[in-house]
């Protein structure tokens, strides 16, 4: 297990910063997400030993109270701000770094340039870092992190500042991460786009409470945990008898059939079809539709019922919550979630 | 005719022997436009010429016909909001952003108000009277933006306006931009995360090298990008046999299996799409997503800047 | 056909875990240490020059000293000439050598943690498992290091040489206290002109109000204090003590048993009273400042 957290609590003053937390975290690539003062950065502090803190936090089955150096020694921050010692090259930095990780002088050496030829700074790795630009700080960030070979890396806003390659070239770095160095990561930013990409556990936190912790996909299946008294009538049957003519009758939920459809024209003609066949329509925007067919049917029905209407299709997929309506919904704690955020405008062909 | 909103005509800039932009020929009527470039392409660059704060080497930049370097009046119709802080932490937020009114041309007796107003649009209100010492970054920032808009400008300017902003804030902001397009103003945005542009707007202007290198809707340069194939990934029950029936007709240029996917490369996206749909009610085959991967803006920034010509 | 693939390889350039030991604790202190000096060392006008200069100055006073070694000149003083022995160049060599102390102070000490607060390296080193202790030791121990490459090794070195052009053993068995005395003498110098102005380097995050004020401190409120002190009307000569560098040099030459002919003197008790507050409140303030930076420095 990465994290174990249990009562977790922290006051400063009269500030309640964390409040009795309990939670179990484990995973590849976990977002840590939140509104500014949620608490993140003093749970990372506590975590790694840094502030006392009331209950017990293990991490990589470590006590912080009591190991927070064994702690520090097998984990990697990658800092929000800069972050390095000005007049030293990428290769004296990081292999300092290790030094100080209580690496051996060579072997913190050669793991500098390995550390650095992952980051994609081969080239420049004999440059003081003070005249990087802000895609390359970030790289040298990430290789300071990884030289001592954590085993848990910590990312505060990895993707700060870069440009569209270079976000996704540091995105592609992350996910090989656990693959190829067998460390697990937490990414803490803001960008749920990034998270929706990269990361396959989320944990949310709020007002120094964890709202939420466990998969994406469980994170939008408890939208329809929370808005549905109860299981629609084909799935209820189906639980009622599960077998059925002597076949095991497939249940598929709701959410599983439901499909946002995106069109060239015509999106009334395939609304009113659609209507007539049996789905719940729900017209979105000019060339947008969402349709939920019913439990039997495949999307193909969709595409049929185009045709036949002469409408061209072209975008079909399982309608999922945005990563933006989850976080919003568990952070607002409202029941309803909010309105999709408009998807892009169809095509103009 | 009235003058654009925006206009630059064979502007160039530089500083020394840094380059700018250069020679540059843009208008802007209408809408929210995204601003998109790699680092040190020249965004920056003619976002301080359009505010008036620096100068053309060569050519012209003109806001509703006039240059705005030398015209208060063009300057008072623009709003600027810049990526870097500069808030005064002393003061609330309502003190600063009256105290922002004023400098722009709000007369002091309406001042106030409008800043209330402001504070408003941006959601605000509430913490208006606390010191800006202990916001947060997302409240810093809806505090300028609240500055940016209080005077009244018909255009507005924002540098990386999301930046560091929490998904709460962010959602207040991303409003509020669309609704100051909405109601006939304009907003130019610049961004690196080309999710939050999609979000706004789907008319885009690409800087390169300190000139434009695309501009217009989305879509429509995506379409114009010939070397680029479009893709259409097709998720069914029996990829294969789709793959092979597509690959008798001219329509598909190639195509890639991955899983259970089915990747139809085509430079005639319209037809492939009809040829698609009829092969699989033909041919029985369960479809369970279709999509452009590439049809977005994403891909239109790695096509356009990767390097090559299209 | 298979041959040729049973001889062929590809290796795998990935990564390696890294099983192997990790040094104590203990000694992550030192890496600090190294640290320091080789950014001190960067450069002319950090270190080197002041180095040399110092290094001009033990060998010209070393040259004095050969020269006023024989008995003319003794027989000088016998009649209380005023002019200096041989061994009084030992001491003196201190007033020298504190002119290119202070200037390392300014190139080198005043900035070494100041420098560390603004660019965030305090996110750096204490996300390592670093304990403040450690940080402090290091940084001390460099700067000592860094001072001590002026105000220790040239004294000690010149002690030595004294001994070496002693005229017979005789006189070298009585001179031979001149070595620990001087020891002793470099070590209070050093650690002055160590740890002082590290105390105000650790005071800002901006190195040039850092470097400014120990400036101040020490060129400009030092000889207020002086000034207060010798006025023979009001009767606080302790005052004087405040003034780092007279009450450094009171001590040298009381452990010298020699008299300071110029410059002011405070009395003996407020030298040494003075000089341990300065010690202790300078250690005191850096401990403070790292244990907070420490917690505070991360995350934002």
């Amino acid at each position: 297990m990465l994290i174990e957290l249990r009562k977790v609590g922290k006051t400063f003053g009269t500030v309640q910063a964390l409040k009795g937390l309990d939670a179990q975290i484990d995973g590849d690539v976990i977002g840590l997400l939140g509104p500014n003062g949620a608490g993140k950065s003093t749970l990372l502090k506590c975590m790694l030993g840094l502030l006392e803190h009331d209950g017990e936090a293990r991490v990589l089955g470590l006590s912080s109270a009591a190991e927070s150096f064994r702690i520090r020694d097998r984990v990697g921050y990658m800092p929000e701000m800069d972050s390095y010692l000005p007049g030293m090259t990428a290769v004296e930095l990081c292999t300092y770094a290790g030094e100080l990780s209580g690496l051996p002088r060579n072997e913190a050496m050669q793991r500098a340039h390995a550390a650095l030829f992952y980051a994609g700074l081969e080239d420049k790795r004999y440059q003081k870092v003070d005249g990087y630009s802000t895609g390359l700080k970030q790289r040298a960030k990430l290789a300071q992190a990884l030289v001592h070979d954590p085993d848990l890396l910590f990312l505060d806003e990895p993707t700060n500042g870069l440009d569209p390659r270079s976000r996704d070239e540091m995105l592609e770095l992350i996910t090989l991460l656990p693959k190829k160095r067998g460390c697990s990561i937490i990414v803490s930013t803001h960008l749920l786009f990034d998270v929706e990409r990269i990361c396959d556990q989320v944990v949310i936190m709020h007002l120094g409470q964890m709202r939420f912790s466990g998969s994406i996909t469980e994170l939008r299946a408890n939208k329809h945990l929370a808005a549905e008294a109860g299981l629609d009538a084909d799935a209820a049957e189906a639980e009622a008898h599960p077998y059925r003519g002597g076949e095991p009758q497939k249940v598929t939920s709701r959410e599983d059939r439901t499909y946002a459809v995106e069109v060239k024209q015509g999106l009334d003609q395939l609304a009113e079809r659609l209507h007539r066949a049996g789905c719940e329509v729900e017209k979105l925007q000019p060339l947008t539709l969402t349709a939920v067919i019913p439990s039997k049917q495949t999307p193909n029905l969709i595409l049929r019922e185009a045709r036949a209407a002469d409408v061209q299709v072209r975008r079909l997929q399982i309608d999922r919550e945005s990563l933006e309506s989850a976080f919003l919904r568990v952070v607002e704690g409202a029941a309803e979630p909010p309105p999709a955020t408009p998807t892009k405008e169809a095509p103009g062909e | 005719m009235s003058a654009p909103a925006i206009a630059t005509q064979a502007c160039s800039k530089w500083y020394g022997q840094v380059l700018g932009i250069s020679d540059l020929t843009w208008s802007v009527t209408e809408g929210v436009v995204g601003l998109l470039g790699p680092n040190g392409a020249g965004k920056s660059t003619l976002m301080k010429l359009m505010t008036g704060l620096i100068r053309p080497s060569r050519g012209t930049i003109q806001i509703y016909g006039e240059p705005p370097h030398k015209s208060a009046g063009a300057r008072r119709r623009i709003g600027y909001c810049p990526e870097h802080e500069g808030v005064y932490n002393d003061l609330t937020a309502l003190e600063f952003v009256t105290f922002m009114a004023e400098l722009s041309g709000v007369p002091g007796a309406k001042s106030r108000d409008a800043a209330a107003e402001a504070m408003a649009q941006m959601g605000m209100t509430k913490a208006q009277d606390r010191r800006l010492k202990g916001f947060s970054k997302g409240m810093r920032q809806r505090t300028k933006l609240a500055s940016t808009i209080v005077h009244d400008p018909d255009v507005i300017v924002l540098d990386e306006p999301l930046t560091g902003v929490d998904p709460l804030a962010r959602m207040a902001i991303t409003d509020m931009i669309r609704e100051f397009g909405k109601s006939g103003r304009i907003v130019v945005v610049s961004s690196h995360v080309l999710h939050e542009i999609e979000a706004l707007t789907s008319e885009i202007t690409l800087i390169h090298r300190g000139q434009i290198l695309a501009e217009g809707n989305i879509y429509g340069i995506r379409s114009l990008i010939d070397k680029h194939p479009h893709r259409i990934e097709v998720e069914c029950d029996r990829p294969r046999d789709l793959g092979s029936r597509l690959s008798a007709t001219d329509h598909v240029q190639r195509l890639t299996f991955t899983d259970d996917k089915v990747v139809v490369e085509t430079r005639d996206p319209d037809s492939c799409y009809d040829l698609i749909a009829d092969v699989v009610l033909e041919s029985d085959i369960v479809v369970q997503s279709l999509h452009s991967p590439d049809n977005n803006l994403s891909a239109v920034f790695e096509y356009l800047t990767s390097g090559r010509q299209i | 056909m298979s041959n040729h693939a049973a001889k062929a390889q590809i290796h795998d350039l990935g990564y390696r875990r890294y099983e192997g030991e990790r040094r104590p604790q203990s000694a992550r202190w030192r890496v600090l240490v190294r640290n320091v000096l080789s950014t001190s060392w960067r450069g002319w006008w950090n270190m080197k020059v002041w180095v040399i200069g110092a290094a001009v100055t033990i060998t010209v006073m070393a040259v004095l000293m050969y020269v006023m070694r024989n008995e003319f000149w003794e027989n000088l003083t016998r009649f209380d000439a005023k002019v200096p022995r041989a061994d009084g160049m030992l001491p003196r060599s201190f007033w020298f050598l504190s002119k290119f102390a202070f200037i390392l102070t300014m190139t080198v000490c005043a900035q070494i943690i100041a420098k560390d607060l603004k660019t965030g390296a305090f996110e750096f080193y204490f996300s390592r498992p670093l304990r403040p202790i450690d940080y402090v030791l290091g940084k001390v121990v460099g700067a000592v290091i860094v001072i001590g490459l002026v105000l220790f090794v040239g004294p000690v070195l010149l002690s030595l040489f004294r001994l070496a052009i002693a005229k017979n053993s005789s006189q070298l068995s009585s001179l031979i206290w001149l070595v620990p005395k001087t020891v002793a003498a470099a070590t209070i110098a050093t650690l002055a002109y160590a740890v002082i102005p590290l105390a105000f380097s650790a005071m800002s995050s901006n190195r040039r109000y850092a470097i400014a004020a120990w400036a101040v401190f020490h060129l400009v409120i030092s000889n207020i204090a002086v000034g207060i002190a010798a006025n023979p009307k009001l009767n606080i000569s302790a005052l004087g003590a405040v003034n780092m560098t007279d009450s450094v040099l009171t001590v040298i030459y009381c452990i010298f048993d020699m008299h300071r002919t110029e410059g002011y003197s405070p009395p003996l008790w407020s030298a040494v009273t003075m000089l341990c507050v300065y010690f202790s409140a300078g250690f005191g303030i850096v401990y403070w400042r790292v244990s907070k930076a420490q917690r505070s420095g991360m995350g934002g």
